[in-house]
């Protein structure tokens, strides 16, 4: 029984609010806006979960010394930047906390891209099939194109650039997001018909 | 001799527990003959093949149970891998052999020679293979006329192998049921999925970078990081606004003074080197304008991103103030769902700003202002692909307000569909980017734009790309002349 009406509830309210994305009524409206406000309550919820989970997943501390470490710096780092964040909401000891310890260390990760991004260079770059020629080509011909004097080289850089990204970039691209779109509307469909049921 | 259910082991009968592994024997399925080593079921009492009683009368009449030696049970991780204990070729025949104890030391009663049928009663196509000097015992083959013919074809080895090898899936009836009850369950409760996965195309490895080769491409990334401290702007000058850049300043520019601009930033630290100075540049010629700018994000570090750009441009313009001139609504969850409400109302969004905690309705910054349709222009910093997705799924498609996205030179190409739909107005994107708008709308140089460094980048992997290629080329070019050296010389040998 329980299980037939999570199946209904979640058919009603899908499509809810698929009318009121397609339909103009005000009644559908209101029950739409309403029932989007409580996903907003329920992702709220779900980041409180998830603040559970990860203090249970590393206060067991049953890992190696220094994953015990670690996981006794997140912890440290995570209660500290709550109870900042709850009683000082956007005040200058969290600025201070995202300016000097978060904002460093996600840029340092964001750095070493810039490392990874040469040695694929190497691997990728290399001329083995006619696939790895169009992507060389390709490639260089960005890659010029990124420099801020292309234009000064050649003044057609900047046109192949653009057809590059128009044609064939614009192609692939759509060709993946159309498969996306289907996916997600299949998906969607076997939700609402209630072939698909994972919530319950 | 009956069988263990858990190992296969042969175990006298009466046994309570297995003499290998130490499992309760009850629940076994099979029965071994002591005499002609058939499989039996285990309710049989005697064996299907020769007739011999299976309670181990006869088997076991020199050898009583106690007699058999026990071997101490080692549980399943103490026991050697498969390969370990397959016995190589030059390895002693038996266990005994090995100076080991042998598990099961009652020998099995093998069927006499006399009691072997006689070639002439054999078929014709295995008479090549029979023992002629043996001589068939009519009483034996009325009993059985299989007896004598076990071992007699060469292949039989095998076959009785493959016979003996399914015992082991078969023996735990009831776990064999109980891993039948789960699979139908999953079965059953498992959502339908909705087709096999696709082929995984895994590319050749290519041959990894010599240590060396490793040190040096880093040596000349970290001389680009560092470019711009030493170049003096070397690329500055060069730079010119592309027309989308032109375009998209042009639109900015149409914003009324007093108008507003909703902004999204929806990146984090990692992406803040390349996108800052893009923010910076447009949200600047924005401000300067005195056109509110309401800030929001979707992502939890963009938040630190808002404060930090916003509070720059603040402290470049002292009359743009927060909550008069502009304002940071907070932290939107639910990506979609998220989005979704922002497109229905901000007030219901967002109870209050970030910053001050403030109704919406009591700041300055949101007068006229309770829906995204109110607003002049909405601009998306996004360092993916994914965040200017949702907002022209939920927001533009709904609303039809003007969506120009700010993104990263990685993320661009996946925009391109939007922008050629007209979804997304302007995609602007990268550190050049930055220097081209900043040209565009007249702005001078910031020394954060650090054109000269993502410039020296590209220059390094270009030149990665054409060396790697040109040693490869050289290299190829060096085989096919040594053949063909080495061809000559072959010729000129004969």
């Amino acid at each position: 029984m329980a299980r037939i009406l999570a199946i209904v509830a979640a058919v009603v309210c899908g499509l809810l609010v698929l009318a009121d994305f397609f339909l103009v009524v005000p009644v559908i409206d209101a029950l739409g806006a309403a029932l989007i406000e409580g996903v907003l309550i329920l992702a709220a919820f779900a980041l409180i979960l998830g603040v559970v989970n990860l203090l249970g997943v590393h206060t067991r501390m049953n890992g190696s010394p220094s994953a015990r470490r670690y996981s006794a710096i997140l912890l440290v780092a995570l209660v500290v930047t709550l109870i900042v964040g709850l009683l000082h909401p956007a005040s200058e000891q969290l600025t201070w906390i995202f300016d000097y310890l978060y904002f460093p260390l996600q840029a340092t990760m964001g750095a070493l891209l810039a490392f990874f991004l040469v040695s694929a260079a190497y691997r990728a770059f290399k001329l083995r099939s006619a696939s790895a020629v169009i992507l060389l080509v390709t490639s260089l011909v960005v890659l010029i194109t990124q420099l801020p004097f292309s234009a000064a080289l050649s003044p057609l850089l900047p046109a192949v650039r653009e057809w590059i990204f128009a044609i064939p970039v614009t192609a692939g691209v759509r060709g993946i997001l159309l498969g996306v779109a289907l996916g997600t509307t299949a998906t969607a469909l076997r939700v609402l018909l209630a072939v698909d049921h994972p919530y319950a | 001799m009956i069988l263990c259910p858990s190992c296969s082991q042969r175990n006298p009968e009466g046994a309570k527990t297995c003499q290998a592994c130490g499992e309760p024997m009850e629940g076994f399925v099979y029965r071994i003959c002591p005499s002609c080593d058939a499989v039996n079921a285990a309710e049989s009492a005697f064996c299907h093949r020769c007739l011999t009683p299976l309670d181990g009368s006869v088997a076991l009449d020199s050898a009583s149970a106690d007699d058999v030696p026990v071997t101490p049970y080692t549980p399943p991780s103490a026991m050697p891998k498969p390969e370990a204990r397959a016995r190589p070729k030059s390895a002693p025949a038996s266990a005994a052999d090995a100076g080991m104890t042998p598990i099961i030391t009652t020998p099995v009663q093998r069927p006499s020679a006399d009691s072997r049928r006689a070639p002439a009663d054999l078929p014709a196509h295995l008479n090549t293979y029979g023992d002629a000097a043996s001589t068939p015992d009519p009483l034996t083959l009325a009993r059985d006329p299989l007896v004598g013919l076990d071992r007699l074809l060469p292949f039989e080895e095998g076959v009785l192998a493959a016979q003996r090898s399914p015992l082991k899936p078969a023996r735990r009836e009831r776990d064999r049921s109980q891993e039948d009850a789960d699979l139908f369950h999953r079965v059953a409760t498992e959502p339908v999925r909705m087709g096999a996965a696709g082929r995984v195309v895994v590319p050749a490895a290519a041959p990894p970078l010599p240590r060396w080769g490793r040190a040096a491409l880093y040596l000349l990334v970290l001389l680009a990081a560092l470019a711009p401290w030493w170049s003096g702007n070397l690329a500055g000058p060069f730079v010119q606004p592309r027309p989308s850049v032109m375009a998209m300043a042009d639109d900015l520019a149409a914003v009324p003074e007093g108008g507003a601009a909703l902004v999204a930033f929806d990146y984090g630290p990692g992406a803040a080197g390349e996108l800052d100075p893009l923010a910076t540049a447009a949200l600047q010629a924005l401000a300067a304008r005195s056109v509110r700018i309401i800030a929001l994000s979707s992502d939890p570090a963009g938040l630190g991103q808002a404060q930090r750009v916003l509070g720059a441009i603040a402290a470049e313009l002292p009359d743009y103030r927060y909550g008069a001139d502009y304002v940071l609504l907070g932290f939107v969850p639910g990506q979609e769902a998220g989005l979704r409400a922002v497109g229905e109302s901000l007030a219901g969004a967002f109870p209050a700003d970030y910053a001050q905690a403030s109704p919406l309705t009591a700041l300055p910054a949101m007068r006229d202002i309770t829906t995204v349709r109110d607003v002049d222009r909405l601009i998306v910093i996004a360092d993916d692909g994914q965040a200017p997705r949702r907002w022209v799924e939920q927001v533009q498609s709904r609303t039809g307000v003007g969506i120009d996205a700010l993104v990263t030179a990685a993320v661009e190409p996946l925009l391109a569909p939007y922008r050629q739909s007209g979804q997304l107005g302007h995609v602007v994107s990268g550190a050049t980017g930055a220097v081209e708008y900043r040209r565009a709308v007249g702005i001078p140089a910031d020394a954060r734009d650090q054109t000269d460094g993502y410039a020296a980048l590209a220059i390094v992997l270009l030149g990665v790309a054409l060396i790697t290629n040109a040693a490869e080329a050289a290299s190829w070019g060096r085989r096919v002349v040594g053949n063909r050296r080495a061809q000559g010389r072959s010729d000129r040998g004969r």
